[in-house]
């Protein structure tokens, strides 16, 4: 029993190690990653990029459920972009609240007969409307399908070569499109491009501008603040370098409409599309079979804000979740696991998601049931099994410093001094409690999807006082 | 048996311990670095209070160029980052005055060495500071830097040299990026349109020279690029390429032909809407209605019932776009046409304007 209670140890000690040494690679390869992204723009090419009659055109595509809170703002913000061309198309997917109304209302829709190619197969539309007063606005209405059904039906209804899909809560910083094409505009293989999400919690937004900018005021909204810095400040840069960028937040994200349909568009029943699209485009672009003539890129500085649960029951469902879509979407996929024909994408992206990602709520649960094992059995004393803890929670601290250190480094958007000791605290105090919490509810979620069969989508995000979102 | 070894358990602990020791160094690392760009900031804010003014008054004639300069030498890479972006603010008429401030800036010899730099971000940032200084004899460096084998420094290159006028080098701009794709392609024309009519005449030379020396993608930008300009002069040439047996050719020339607005041309451009490539029917639909062309409102109507949603949608636009006759044209196929798919795009670009009351949803 010893010498399997052994091995085990040492087996969680390695996969701790390994982790910790491929996040460590990753923040390498991010920071090298943002200081070439910000070597290559060159004087002024944003401003170029916006007067140019060249620039493809985008379709911004908004799929709401019950959104009439804030789904004004969000378009009033995607109207607003600082683009050449682009049509914001809002898909209201059976909402069973105003948000068609009020839609209707503030932008003086009136309904057209209009129909695009339907490439990919949807939920029924019920009707089509156009702005009078924003002639690049459409607003679509569908039979209920989840977000990806709506999705696809926007892209039905698009016109232009680019789509941009972001979220109903989320506000894009004015430049964001331009950023986001730009890697469109220097590789013309880029399939591609994904940006950097943010809380939302702490801006002010009028009239689809921000108008004032600010840290989430919860310890558990401040906690997500770090949480997303980490997760994109390096992990997803340096995953973009060695092309394993598995999770694409659904969030902002920026695809070619020939590369959108070829995969096949986001899959209805998936509990989290993005992620399961993500995969799946992966999958197309580095399958060798394709030829692999197209990529993927992550562009750090486009920048989206969206709502993060500051109530603790909504950010456990969404946690739950999230857990559950891993899962699913990597089980779909498990052809491209340890497959060299995916290249990297197959050999390491799938196989460090599964085994970093997906599994790591088990291994940790497993390594904090051996620390009690130990202790209950004398095998350990509380010093030993503090020091490791102590350990894991140091490398935790160390590696989102380097996270901040990034952002700091780069010429994007800082805080104020008072936020910035706020930040500093909430990620000496991640591991003090809501890094457990997160795991609690990463393997409820892991027990759902796989005893259970659990396939919904949770409990629906309660939005913020309409005080401070409405327009 | 022991579980946790002694010697595991110490290296743990130095490690956790070097990893602390390593936390608070990057966090007093973070803290520096914050410092130290809000200092940069100030000093940046300074510079621009005390120089802007100076420059802006020289512009007006208000001032000698002396203060100016003494301002800029002050902090060169900044005085030429002011510049710069006060170059672009001005067209290209207004720039005049600012070549001697760009001169007096003692950084030209350092921008011309680093064309040769080890790394193509420095290359990338020279190409495009030598644009701007204005400097005529770096130009031989410049069309060296066209072969670098990073395309973003090419480009900086070829923009330089655009900006510096230098119309002698459309052909090997042309050449230096015969790449294949539409948003390559479209970045060499937006380059070589910044040159304005300076490069009429070289690129009119490449259509008449195109067999010799230059690729079907270099024929093609050449012909967007005239289109773009609106030269009148290129619509012979361009005519004639319209038979070209590559698509992207006849592409670019119809599109430019319908840019150019030579009425003139509507006849040569009318059996393109039944071209085999649809991306080609497309732009010619386009083209005729962008010329208004009574005459082919057949071609226009025929194109509504194209197999392909885009010519369907551009031939509506078209109609829509050729006065009273196209919009009657539009309606009559809104209402009579016996293709349901050309029934069904009129409809929609006459709602699209208000033209059409809507029908019921549909179910």
């Amino acid at each position: 029993m010893i010498t399997v209670i052994h091995y085990i140890l040492w087996g969680i000690l390695a996969y701790f190690v390994i982790l910790h040494l491929i996040y460590l690679l990753l923040v390498f390869l991010g920071a090298s990653q943002v200081r070439r992204y910000e070597g290559g723009i060159t004087f002024a090419e944003f401003d170029r990029i916006a007067k140019s009659d060249l620039s493809m055109p985008v379709s911004v595509i908004i799929p709401a459920h019950d959104e009439e809170t804030i789904i004004v703002n969000t378009v009033e913000n995607a109207l607003k972009l600082n683009y050449p061309e682009h049509e914001v198309i809002v898909v209201d997917d059976g909402s069973t609240d105003r948000t068609l109304a009020v839609l209707r209302e503030h932008f003086g829709l009136r309904q057209v007969d209009k129909h695009g190619r339907n490439h990919i197969d949807t939920r029924a539309i019920h009707a089509v409307y156009e702005s009078e007063s924003r002639p690049n606005l459409t607003v679509a209405t569908k039979e209920n399908g989840r977000r990806a059904d709506a999705i696809n039906a926007g892209a039905s209804l698009s016109r232009y070569p680019l789509l941009c899909v972001i979220d109903a809560d989320c506000v894009i910083e004015p430049d964001g499109l331009l950023h986001m094409a730009r890697p469109f505009l220097v590789d013309s293989r880029l399939a591609a491009s994904a940006g950097v999400v943010r809380p939302s919690n702490g801006l002010t937004v009028e009239q689809g501008t921000i108008t004032r900018r600010g840290l989430p005021r919860t310890m558990l909204g401040l906690n997500q603040e770090i949480e997303y810095a980490r997760s994109f400040q390096w992990a997803r840069t340096g995953l973009s370098r060695l092309r394993s960028m598995l999770c694409i937040s659904g969030a902002l994200l920026l695809v070619k409409k020939s590369m959108f349909e070829a995969a096949g568009g986001p899959w209805p029943q998936s509990i989290t599309d993005d992620m399961e699209f993500a995969i799946r485009l992966n999958g197309h672009i580095y399958d060798r079979r394709n030829g692999r003539r197209h990529a993927l890129a992550f562009t750090p500085d486009a920048v989206c804000y969206t709502e993060v649960p500051e109530d603790w029951r909504q950010y456990a469902s969404q946690r739950n979740r999230w857990q559950r879509g891993t899962l699913q979407s990597i089980l779909r996929h498990w052809r491209m696991l340890f497959n060299p024909r995916y290249g990297t994408t197959g050999v390491f992206g799938m196989p460090f998601f599964f085994v970093f990602e997906a599994l790591a709520p088990l291994v940790e649960l497993l390594a904090y049931t051996l620390a009690v094992v130990l202790l209950v059995a004398g095998l350990a004393s509380i010093k030993e099994v503090l020091i490791l803890l102590f350990l894991a929670y140091i490398a935790g601290v160390f590696l989102t410093l380097l996270a901040v250190l990034i952002n700091e480094s780069s010429r994007w958007r800082t805080v104020s001094w008072g936020q910035f000791w706020k930040m500093i605290a909430a990620i000496f105090l991640d591991h003090l409690g809501f890094h457990q919490f997160r795991l609690v509810c990463s393997l409820a979620g892991t027990f759902q999807y796989i005893f259970l069969r659990r396939h919904d989508l949770g409990a629906k995000m309660e939005r913020l006082t309409p005080a401070a979102a409405a327009p | 048996m022991e579980i946790l070894a002694p010697t595991l358990l110490r290296a743990a602990l130095d490690v956790a311990l070097v990893l602390a020791a390593m936390s608070a160094l990057v966090l007093a690392v973070i803290v520096g670095v914050r410092l130290a760009a809000q200092a940069d900031r100030r000093r940046e804010e300074t510079f621009r209070r005390e120089t802007e003014p100076l420059v802006s008054a020289y512009l007006a004639g208000r001032e000698k160029a002396d203060r100016a300069i003494k301002a800029l030498q002050s902090d060169p890479a900044r005085g030429l980052t002011l510049l710069m972006e006060v170059s672009d603010r001005l067209e290209p008429s207004e720039r005049g005055p600012l070549a001697a401030l760009f001169v007096s800036l003692p950084i030209r010899r350092r921008e011309a060495r680093a064309l040769r730099s080890r790394h193509w971000e420095r290359r990338l940032q020279a190409a495009e500071r030598l644009g701007y200084l204005g400097d005529g004899a770096s130009a031989s460096a410049l069309v060296e830097l066209l072969q670098d084998p990073v395309l973003s420094v090419r480009f900086a290159a070829a923009r330089s040299l655009a900006r510096l006028g230098e119309s002698r080098c459309v052909g090997p701009i042309l050449l230096a990026f015969d790449l294949p794709g539409e948003m390559n392609q479209r970045r060499v024309a937006e380059t070589l349109h910044a040159m304005g009519q300076a490069a009429v005449t070289p690129l009119l030379e490449v259509l008449e020279n195109a067999h010799d020396t230059y690729s079907d993608n270099a024929l093609g930008v050449a012909a967007r690029v005239l289109g773009m300009l609106r030269a009148p002069d290129a619509s012979d040439p361009l005519a004639r390429l319209l038979g070209h047996p590559e698509y992207r050719v006849r592409l670019n020339a119809v599109r430019a032909l319908g840019l150019i607005g030579d009425r003139g041309k509507a006849d040569a451009i009318a059996p393109l809407a039944s071209d085999p490539a649809w991306e080609v029917r497309n732009m010619a639909v386009q083209s005729l209605g962008r010329l208004g062309s009574e005459r082919h409102l057949a071609a226009m109507t025929a194109a509504l019932r194209d197999g392909s949603w885009w010519v369907r949608f551009s031939a509506a636009r078209a109609l829509w776009n050729t006065g009273e006759a196209g919009r009657r044209a539009l309606t009559a196929a809104m209402t009579g046409d016996p293709d349901r798919f050309a029934r069904d795009m009129s409809r929609q670009i006459l709602e699209e304007h208000g033209a059409a009351m809507p029908r019921e949803a549909k179910a």
